[in-house]
């Protein structure tokens, strides 16, 4: 089969970057800056182009087995118990400004929020989105308006009751989103984003009411409270892979072979960092360098 | 709106500010071209503070909206904390008006409002002690899950919670009375075995933005944009 | 029976480990114990750079990055640690790239008014205030500071701050501490002023976030880290003067061990039940 254009587009491109970096080199061209390792933006461009090659592939047809997410999957199951109980669903998705370093685990919410609007359309289930990203209100509307129109219940859609926007502050956030699981006494409540402090108050809250939790954050230091409290959690890049699973689309879900190329590096480099290491040379001397002349 | 300005436009700026942000972080060429690079992306991020502050005033009127249907529809039930919440609201945009008209007439109590007496008496009374109220709270949540969940039902329970035991006592003085050497073991679990732990999440955790980065640059995900098509 | 199930759901109910956690947290810090405190490496390397290090006149800059909410484990470290500072002759620059910065920074200069007495501002210590842009900002910062910013969070220009004619760049300060209670802004400063410029950073941590921040120190990126409340409590013994640490760690310590009585307690009535059950249906 004929590799296709974009395929050999991106790999070019790398190639194309390799050899004006080399050309740069030679002429004693400062090209790149000396603030951070050549080797780091060796490795991003490097997994951005065989992302792409992977998502190109899945287009083509070529099938790439993805583990099962036990989480993601419990999202349907807590959707269709709190229509059993006729208690509503909540989903919270964190606290700022998207415009911080937060920003892809925001989005990544929102792409399970898609999810789950869709799942609370097709069950009859009332949704509650509550968030603290200010410059996110319009695109939660869009999200749940979405999921309950496409599902064919528009009229079980209220902005004013969907869709509500708390605060940007953590505490003031944290207390808002505790009241309103335990004032509309959830059926489930999913909290999927980056959160702080307040993550052990959601799940509390949570539990003080008898729902159904799952929960995901990439924030390291968060995990260990939901693992402890929640009945199903996304540990760290489970919650990018779940964003990816959400759309549905095929293509989007194999760009998580990106993720698991970039660890397979990341091993490889401590393996044979070790193995240097044995023999007297530090490999983080070789990947610390820095583009510098002089 | 056609399907270009709704759909195509926002992708757009998204894929080129991420090839903008990529190449002010790494690319240098010559002095200026670096020192350009460094104020666009400065600019970039003082557009980003300015969007938020004004999608902060769209945050203030959704909270507006919800509260004034919520205490038309729930009567007196709702009334109390609803009306709270829009009178604080109010409060908050009649201090920042007089922080405002503050800082062009008397910049020596502080250009910014935060450091004005009116704020500074709004924070340091009352959400202030709110703030530290439900921080505070945390200490009861954490008993009340540490007591759910160290029961040990299997081994690894068992693990579990010998390594808490060790890190509550490391972190007390008390523990330094029954043994001396909590403290050196507490050092030793938090600096090597948890962050063994931790590292590979945070690599894990960068990994996927680099990918989910990947997905906004060729268009695949349009989940933030809302509408699908 | 009936009475053993009766008293496993009173020990088991979240009402009555609240009230028991509340008194034993509130009456430590009404009646002190005085239980000794053992001083441990991390602080004593700590305490120990800045003394071996930093020299009269040395120049030191501080991050205020943390809220109110976290005053109780953050405050007692950045008192402690400006009480070593000016003790060394120290002249201190803080700046905050949060706005609630600010409000922890008046908070914290309350709380110090002795330490300051004898300080001239402006001449020893200076305070930019509220700087928006995070790690642009910071970026910004560590190339040139009067580039950066004009005035201070007072409204003094920087050209007229004595200070601020011996400090304009990141090689200028012989340490940079960052007091912050949120990960991120501790990789600002590695990316931004230990990476290209070589600054030495200390970092000041809560104790939730100090695991995620550890690997930097671990790759020796920072000099050392000062771990929530009970590292203000060793540094406040260290540099002499008592406070609002050393206060809090007898409620700190009557408080685990409570929470530990209490896993006990509910492993023995897990445990009970279950092998009553076992029996039961064995039977």
């Amino acid at each position: 089969m004929k590799t296709p254009r974009s395929i050999v587009a991106a790999i070019a491109l790398l190639v194309l970057i390799l050899v004006i970096s080399a050309i740069a080199w030679s002429l004693r061209i400062q090209l790149y800056t000396t603030r951070a390792p050549f080797s780091a933006f060796l490795i991003l461009i490097v997994l951005l182009v065989a992302g792409y090659v992977f998502m190109e592939q899945a287009k083509l047809g070529k099938s790439f087995p993805v583990r099962r997410i036990p989480a993601f999957e419990a999202i349907e199951e807590a959707i269709a118990r709190s229509v059993e109980m006729g208690r509503p669903v909540h989903m919270t998705f964190g606290f700022g400004t998207i415009s911080s370093s937060m920003a892809p685990q925001y989005v990544a919410g929102l792409g399970v929020l898609a999810h789950v609007a869709r799942l609370c359309g097709r069950y009859g289930a009332k949704l509650i989105a509550t968030l603290g990203v200010p410059e996110a209100i319009a695109t939660t509307e869009e999200i749940v308006r979405e999921g309950y129109y496409s599902a064919g219940r528009p009229e079980l859609f209220n902005p004013a009751y969907n869709v509500r926007y708390l605060t940007d502050q953590q505490f003031a956030y944290a207390s808002a989103v505790q009241a309103t699981i335990v004032r509309e006494n959830v059926g489930a409540n999913i909290v999927v984003g980056p959160f702080y402090a307040e993550s052990l108050i959601f799940m509390e809250a949570g539990n003080m009411v008898g729902a159904f939790q799952i929960a995901g954050t990439a924030r390291e230091t968060q995990i260990p409270f939901f693992v402890l409290v929640a009945d199903y959690s996304l540990i760290g890049e489970e919650i990018f892979a779940a964003g990816a699973l959400a759309s549905g689309d095929k293509e989007t879900l194999v760009s998580i072979r990106g993720q698991d190329l970039g660890k397979l590096i990341s091993i490889a480099l401590v393996v044979l960092g070790i193995i240097m290491l044995l023999g007297g040379f530090k490999l983080v001397d070789s990947l610390n360098w820095v583009w510098k002349f002089g | 709106m056609s399907l270009v300005v709704r759909k195509y436009v926002p992708q757009i700026i998204v894929s080129a500010i991420i090839v903008a942000t990529v190449a002010f972080y790494y690319l240098y060429v010559s002095k200026e071209v670096a020192d350009a690079f460094g104020r666009a992306d400065k600019a970039l991020s003082d557009w980003a503070v300015i969007i938020t502050s004004f999608a902060l005033i769209v945050g203030g009127i959704d909270i507006l909206r919800f509260h004034v249907l919520r205490i038309k529809k729930e009567g007196l039930v709702q009334a109390p904390f609803s009306a709270v919440t829009i009178a604080l609201l109010i409060t908050m945009v009649v201090f920042g008006v007089v922080g405002w008209y503050y800082s062009y007439a008397a910049p020596e109590l502080g250009i910014t409002i935060t450091t004005q007496p009116q704020f500074k008496w709004l924070y340091t009374n009352v959400y202030a002690p709110a703030d530290a109220a439900m921080y505070s709270i945390l200490v009861f949540y954490i008993a009340s899950a540490s007591y759910r969940a160290f029961r040990v039902r299997n081994p690894m329970a068992l693990l579990l919670l010998v390594t808490a035991v060790i890190v509550m006592l490391g972190n007390t003085t008390v523990g330094g009375l029954i043994w001396p050497g909590f403290l050196s073991l507490r050092d030793w679990i938090m600096t090597v075995p948890n962050t063994a732990a931790f590292r590979p999440i945070t690599i894990g955790a960068g990994l996927g933005t680099i990918v989910l980065g990947l997905r906004l640059l060729t268009w695949r995900e349009i989940s933030w944009m809302g509408r699908r098509e | 029976m009936s009475s053993q199930i009766s008293l496993g759901k009173v020990l088991e109910s979240r009402e009555l480990l609240y009230t028991l956690l509340l008194l034993a947290v509130i009456l430590p810090i009404l009646h002190p114990i005085g239980i000794p405190i053992e001083i441990s490496a991390r602080t004593r390397d700590v305490y120990n750079y800045i003394e071996q290090n930093l020299k009269p006149g040395c120049h030191v800059f501080v991050e205020v990055y943390y809220e109110v909410a976290a005053r109780g484990e953050l405050e007692p470290n950045l008192i402690a640690l400006t009480k070593h500072l000016f003790d060394k002759g120290c002249k201190i620059v803080y700046s905050s790239l949060s706005a609630f910065g600010v409000v922890a920074f008046s908070l914290f200069k309350a709380n110090a008014a002795d330490l300051f007495a004898n300080k001239e501002y402006g001449r020893d210590y200076v305070y930019f205030g509220y700087i928006a842009g995070g790690e642009a900002a910071s970026a910004s910062l560590a190339k040139s500071i009067k580039g950066t910013i004009s005035v201070d969070n007072y409204g003094n220009r920087l050209e007229d701050l004595p200070l601020m004619k011996e400090v304009d760049k990141a090689t200028d300060f012989d340490l940079v501490i960052i007091v912050s209670s949120g990960t991120d802004v501790f990789a600002y400063y590695v990316r931004q002023w230990h990476t290209p410029y070589g600054a030495p950073l200390l970092f000041v941590a809560l104790s939730v976030i100090a695991p995620s921040v550890e690997p930097f120190v671990g790759a020796k990126q920072a000099i050392g880290m000062l771990v929530g409340q009970r590292a203000g409590a060793e540094y406040e013994v260290l540099v002499g003067r008592l406070g609002l640490g050393i206060a809090s760690m007898d409620a700190q310590s009557t408080s685990h061990m409570l929470i530990l009585a209490f896993i006990a307690v509910g492993n023995v009535v897990y445990w009970t039940k279950r092998l009553s059950s076992k029996r039961g249906g064995s039977r």
